[in-house]
């Protein structure tokens, strides 16, 4: 519990805390249209690009967080343009994308000196290096993200649910289809930069599936998810400080418990 | 003359290149219609659905909708039947005020608090049906309502549809294998074989060399059978 109380002092921890907080909210969130969508790949897919777009910048000396966004918007459009073309089943496709940008993005890193722990910290981010600028970054897209998606919540829900309704349905589809994949885009390109690739996967993916288990209706499963993905980091982030294991990877196991302990609670 | 809601103008639709699903297909849907649209596997009649709303891009022709109000009802579910959202919620969604009376026309009212992910096929579409109807939907386009349901469930699905037809004078395009079927309920037939598209009375269709072709002639004694009792 010192330990605990003695990091809360630490300005660099409580930024970690609150981004982390934000942003496995805002993922958790948005990870249920993707879910619904199932579009989990495309996620895996994007992240993955991410990872190549990141370390490229860090080899060429770019600012990282343009970088990113950049590639992950590039390869939203790319993705988009080769399954319009009808060549592949679309988890083929993702799959295809997510390997060779992960192999490119190691060929990249292992460019560096001592690439192994910029692996790792890519991977996982480093949510406790989150610097002032980072947090100033991730407060205006979470706002902005956050008042466009309880604006336009319920169509993006026509959207996510059921394409061939929504069509019918929702005017400019097309329009507003471009308007969600931009922002899961950007979250992307946002979680990564501050809690790395694999835990943004996580987090897009985990909160939703574990909130559905429990949840009596949808509004419920939007409102779990949120709960679930605040708390895990919370729990993940203090877990591996006391523990003295990695951040990232205790967060995920954290979020790994609770869907473990979902599928019981369910089962009864 | 009644209302034009879809003109399709000799519309093309390739997949692949040399291909094509649909080859210069012409046709008109109006107002208050009830067509069968027939065809062998593989004719393309999901895809003529799907062009007339939009769904499909056609690679030549021109598709006109002279309404937004155009509802396409899949064969399947698609959605993510896991999710926790029940037939209310569903219907709250995308339906308008009063869908639980047509949920009741549509005999699935006792369906409502049930999960969506959890109801069959031919209920879903039933829920979709009463959605369109409660936003007044024009033009309902059914893509084979009845396929996995026995000759009974068929026979109370198309007396269904033919009410509801009467009673709203809702146009559909009843997508269905079960030629005895649509011939005795709809009195429009679209018949898409080879890539081109025959449309007439069923008494017209029946003389059709495409239809013949395609569905041979054991159905003529029952269309005349049809007429003279008619």
């Amino acid at each position: 519990m010192n330990i605990l109380l003695e990091y809360l002092q630490y300005p660099f921890f409580v930024r970690a805390l609150v981004v982390g907080v934000g942003i496995g909210m805002l993922l958790a969130w948005i990870g249920n249209y993707v879910v619904m969508r199932r579009e989990v790949l495309f996620t895996h897919s994007l992240s993955n690009v991410g990872f190549l777009g990141i370390a490229f910048a860090v080899l060429v000396s770019v600012p990282t967080t343009p970088a990113l966004l950049v590639a992950c918007i590039l390869a939203a459009i790319f993705i988009s343009f080769l399954q319009k073309k009808n060549l592949f089943n679309n988890d083929s496709l993702l799959e295809i994308i997510a390997q060779i940008s992960m192999a490119l993005a190691v060929i990249v890193i292992s460019f560096f000196s001592g690439y192994q722990i910029n692996i790792e910290q890519f991977l996982f981010g480093d949510v406790l290096a989150i610097s002032r600028g980072d947090v100033v970054v991730s407060l205006i897209m979470f706002v902005l993200i956050v008042v466009v998606l309880s604006v336009w919540h319920k169509r993006f829900l026509r959207i996510s649910l059921s394409d061939l309704l929504s069509h019918s349905l929702v005017k400019n589809k097309k329009l507003w289809n471009g308007i969600l994949v931009l922002m899961i885009t950007v979250v992307i390109a946002l979680g990564i930069k501050i809690i790395g690739v694999l835990l943004v996967a996580s987090f897009m993916t985990i909160p939703s599936n574990t909130a559905k288990l429990v949840a009596k209706n949808l509004k419920q499963t939007f409102i779990y998810s949120l709960f679930l993905g605040g708390v895990a980091t919370l729990i993940g982030l203090f877990g591996s400080v006391v523990l003295n294991v990695p951040t990232g990877p205790a967060i995920i196991v954290v979020l790994g418990i609770m869907w473990v302990l979902a599928i019981i609670v369910r089962r009864r | 003359m009644s209302r034009v809601l879809v003109e399709m103008k000799d519309v093309t639709v390739a997949f692949k290149k040399g291909a094509n699903i649909l080859e210069n297909i012409s046709l008109e849907v109006r107002e208050g219609e009830l067509i069968s649209l027939i065809g062998p596997n593989g004719a393309g009649k999901s895809t003529l659905l799907k062009a007339m709303i939009g769904l499909v891009v056609p690679n030549n022709g021109v598709v006109k909708r002279f309404t937004d109000n155009v509802f396409y009802v899949p064969q399947s579910k698609d959605l993510d039947g896991s999710f926790p959202m029940s037939v209310r919620e569903f219907a709250t969604l995308y339906g308008q005020k009063g869908f639980e009376n047509y949920l009741k026309e549509m005999g699935v009212l006792e369906k409502i608090d049930e999960r969506i992910g959890s109801l069959s096929g031919g209920e879903y579409q039933r829920v979709i049906m009463a959605i369109a109807l409660s936003r007044k939907a024009e033009l309902l386009l059914l893509d084979e309502p009845t396929s996995g349901i026995d000759i009974i469930g068929e026979q109370t699905f198309y007396r269904l549809i033919t009410d509801i037809h009467l009673k709203y004078g809702i146009s559909m395009i009843v997508v269905s294998h079960n030629i005895h079927m649509v011939m005795q309920n709809t009195n429009k037939v679209m018949c898409l074989a080879h890539g081109g598209c025959h449309v007439g009375k069923p008494t017209h269709i029946k003389s059709n060399a495409a239809f013949k072709d395609v569905f041979g002639d054991h159905l003529i004694p029952y269309i005349h059978e049809h007429e003279h009792t008619a």
